[in-house]
């Protein structure tokens, strides 16, 4: 595997290279316009042709979005995870279907839950699990699920609201952690 | 005369979500020329919970009741693989003998997986017998998780650092009566399915895969297998104690149904048979190492992606961390995915309709773990 | 939707009947239940040990049909995310009356674990009439068949009115209904 980063790092731009907590992970960060070389290159020659996952992750204190690709190779039998950064301000991206076509789900995916915009994904403008959303998309950070779930759906009137049941146990929790 | 266009011809047809062909709560636009498909597309989101928001609001141990109602029908996967994520990520030990009863408690998920499958792929055919059988012998295994953890469909069993307590006195005795009357049915099943001329007649050479498209799309798990690709993660990269199991790996070459249908019959009886493994050489010792104070248990910042050989092929975890007590980012893969969407689409042209939800059951799509 | 001639926009009709004659039709009616085939929710995973061999669900009457036009009790196997509602009040209108609707788990009841999700309503209760409660996460086979027997008793009694409070109170429900469901392309009532 040390063969192959070295390989990669005489081609393309490696921003920081971490060792995995397992023997066979491995997680490089590349820059966001080397992407699809780097992609394209694992897949044809050095054998990572299994995409397993696209992945978002949302950054806000750094203002930036993380998009993980997840490689697996079957005959080296190595995770690889590759990941680049790009604005939370203005997410954009260019969709990778082309090197691997089930990409354009996970794509479609992100597009609703983080609001990431895939240039050339046909599909992703479609919606996937949400109908007729009208806030912020709700996976970023600063979206609060709990205050949208109280004003739109509401909790039962009842002697249990009035006692608070949520409160005494998050105090007793509170508290037990003090200790 | 009129000139009748192709679009004329074709009718689009909603099937689902409230339709008795589909499994689960999800829904297929499909449109029909005759009775030929000629095109699929699939909506979910019925069964969206937003888990991976959930699980960013809680504690790390907070989050067990919820990834194990992440795919229903198999929550030991989730809670094995997200246990796993967290030891990996905090450096946590398991005990020997934890890992052992882990791949117990995985194995017998897995087979009362299979048995229920085999059940729907014959209702969904109008065999109404099998799903009768299988699911009154499914529940057998039922009631041995019941007695292992307390819960028949939801254990909360695996923890981070072992298991929650050690198997109860006489459990192996139970676990093997249990093999050996599942054993003895599996006759009968094959004369009542793999053998019946109708199933067969059905089944060979329907959706019959191109072997290209599986690493194409990231196919895995049986639907890869039947197409004669050595794709198993227990062999792969083995986790728990699968590398001291004797087995090999099943492949079929038909690519079909068929062969995924035989697959899947066959893992029954490796599954039966690693059960037997386990049970014989299982160690003695402790189950469980002590954690630090859950409430007030941090990880380390890092990221890790780890898998299981579900029933249906690689389920996997992508976990973030930050440092602080609440996951940063927790990503499912779910397996069906793939299946659901790219596979189902290449699959489904020139397609008879009433093959197609024997399709969708025979590809073994799960629709909580697309959406979660 | 007022000129889509493909829907009838009516609301239905109550029809009432002597007092000995709707005895009569609701001891008939508890023998008799026929469940449609909808599983909206984990809970459904409980649904089949319950119909087939061993707790066998038919010795009481209960059996599945595929349909909802044929259809007496709707279950609600669980939290319903918003876009399942929508389908949920399609199938419970085009169900016909009597009807009766049985909320299996906890979620059902105040949102259980998903109290804090975006996409799940907390109270069904207010989006459609719930018979039966059974509580648990997830209900046993022999808890779905003890809410049975309670919707049975309640049905024999004459106190198993949901179907009629939903529609005698239609423009409460629908408020709600519309509350959470934002862009309504569907019918004022579904035949």
């Amino acid at each position: 595997m040390e063969q192959t980063i070295k390989k990669l790092e005489n081609i393309f731009k490696i921003v920081k290279k971490e060792k995995g907590k397992r023997e066979n992970l491995n997680i490089l960060e590349v820059e966001k316009d080397s992407l699809h070389a780097v992609l394209s290159y694992l897949r044809d020659n050095e054998s990572f042709k299994h995409l397993a996952l696209v992945s978002c992750v949302d950054w806000i204190e750094d203002n930036k979005f993380q998009l993980s690709y997840i490689l697996w190779s079957y005959q080296r039998r190595v995770n690889l995870i590759i990941k680049i950064f790009i604005d939370r301000d203005k997410p954009e991206f260019k969709t990778i279907m082309n090197l691997f076509p089930q990409a354009e789900v996970y794509e479609r995916e992100i597009k609703e839950l983080y609001g990431v915009n895939f240039e050339g994904n046909p599909t992703q403008d479609e919606e996937f699990v949400l109908e007729d959303w009208d806030q912020i998309p709700p996976m970023r950070r600063d979206f609060d699920t709990l205050k949208y779930s109280n004003e739109m759906f509401g909790d039962r009137d009842s002697e249990v609201k009035k006692t608070n049941i949520r409160k005494i146990i998050s105090d007793y929790t509170d508290e037990w952690r003090r200790k | 005369m009129k000139e009748f266009k192709r679009e004329d011809r074709e009718v689009k047809l909603f099937v689902g979500p409230q339709h008795p062909g589909v499994t689960g709560n999800m829904s297929f636009e499909i449109t029909l020329e005759g009775d030929t498909l000629t095109s699929v597309k699939t909506h979910v989101g019925y069964l969206h919970r937003a888990f991976e928001k959930l699980m960013e609001r809680r504690l790390y141990i907070q989050n067990f009741p919820l990834v194990c109602r992440i795919c229903v029908p198999e929550s030991d996967t989730n809670e094995e693989n997200y246990a796993r994520a967290l030891e990996e990520l905090a450096g946590i030990e398991v005990p020997e003998r934890a890992k052992w009863i882990r791949t117990l408690v995985l194995e017998l998920s897995r087979l009362q997986m299979f048995i229920r499958w085999m059940g729907g792929i014959a209702g969904t055919m109008g065999l109404s017998t099998a799903p009768q059988w299988a699911i009154g012998d499914r529940d057998y295994i039922l009631d041995l998780f019941e007695e292992l953890t307390g819960g028949r469909i939801y254990h909360i069993y695996i923890l981070p650092g072992g298991v929650r307590r050690d198997i109860p006195e006489g459990f192996e005795e139970r676990v093997l009566k249990v093999m050996d009357y599942i054993e003895k049915k599996l006759p009968d099943y094959d004369d009542l399915i793999f053998e019946n001329s109708v199933f067969k007649k059905r089944l060979i050479g329907l959706s019959k895969l191109d072997p290209a498209w599986v690493e194409e799309i990231g196919v895995t798990g049986p639907v890869a297998r039947a197409c004669g690709f050595p794709f198993d993660v227990r062999k792969e990269q083995p986790y728990e104690i699968y590398d001291k199991l004797d087995f090999d790996i099943i492949t079929e070459t038909g690519c079909d149904m068929y062969s995924m249908a035989l697959v899947r019959r066959r893992e029954i009886d490796l599954s039966i048979n690693l059960i037997r493994q386990i049970i014989d050489k299982m160690p003695k010792g402790e189950v469980w190492t002590p954690l630090p104070n859950v409430l007030y248990w941090k990880i380390p910042a890092g990221e890790t992606y780890v898998k299981t050989e579900a029933t249906r092929g690689e389920f996997g975890y992508y976990v973030v961390t930050d440092g602080s007590d609440k996951p940063r980012r927790i990503h499912v893969r779910g397996v069906s995915t793939p299946h659901a969407y790219t596979l189902l689409e290449r699959l489904v042209p020139g397609m008879n309709i009433s093959d197609f939800s024997v399709t969708i059951v025979g590809l073994q799509t799960c629709p909580p773990e697309i959406e979660r | 939707m007022k000129d889509n001639k493909y829907f009838l926009d009516d609301r239905p009709e109550k029809i009432s009947y002597s007092e000995v004659w709707q005895k009569f039709f609701n001891w008939a009616r508890a023998k008799s239940l026929w469940v449609v085939a909808y599983g909206t929710g984990c809970g459904s995973i409980e649904i089949p040990p319950m119909v087939t061999s061993r707790f066998d669900a038919e010795r009481f009457g209960v059996s599945n049909v595929g349909t909802p036009r044929q259809a007496d009790v709707l279950i609600i196997s669980g939290y319903l995310a918003v876009k399942t509602l929508k389908r949920v009040i399609r199938v419970y209108e085009q169900m016909q009356s009597p009807k009766y609707v049985v909320g299996l788990g906890a979620c059902t009841v105040n949102g259980g674990m998903y109290y804090d999700s975006y996409n799940t309503v907390n109270l069904v209760d207010q989006y459609v009439p719930i018979d039966v409660f059974v509580a648990g996460c997830m209900p046993r086979p022999e808890a779905i068949l003890a809410g049975f027997a309670q919707l049975m008793k309640k049905i024999k009694e004459g106190r198993a009115d949901g179907w009629k409070q939903y529609l005698d109170n239609l423009d409460k429900y629908r408020k709600n209904q519309e509350k959470v469901i934002k862009n309504w392309k569907i019918p004022n009532y579904n035949w």
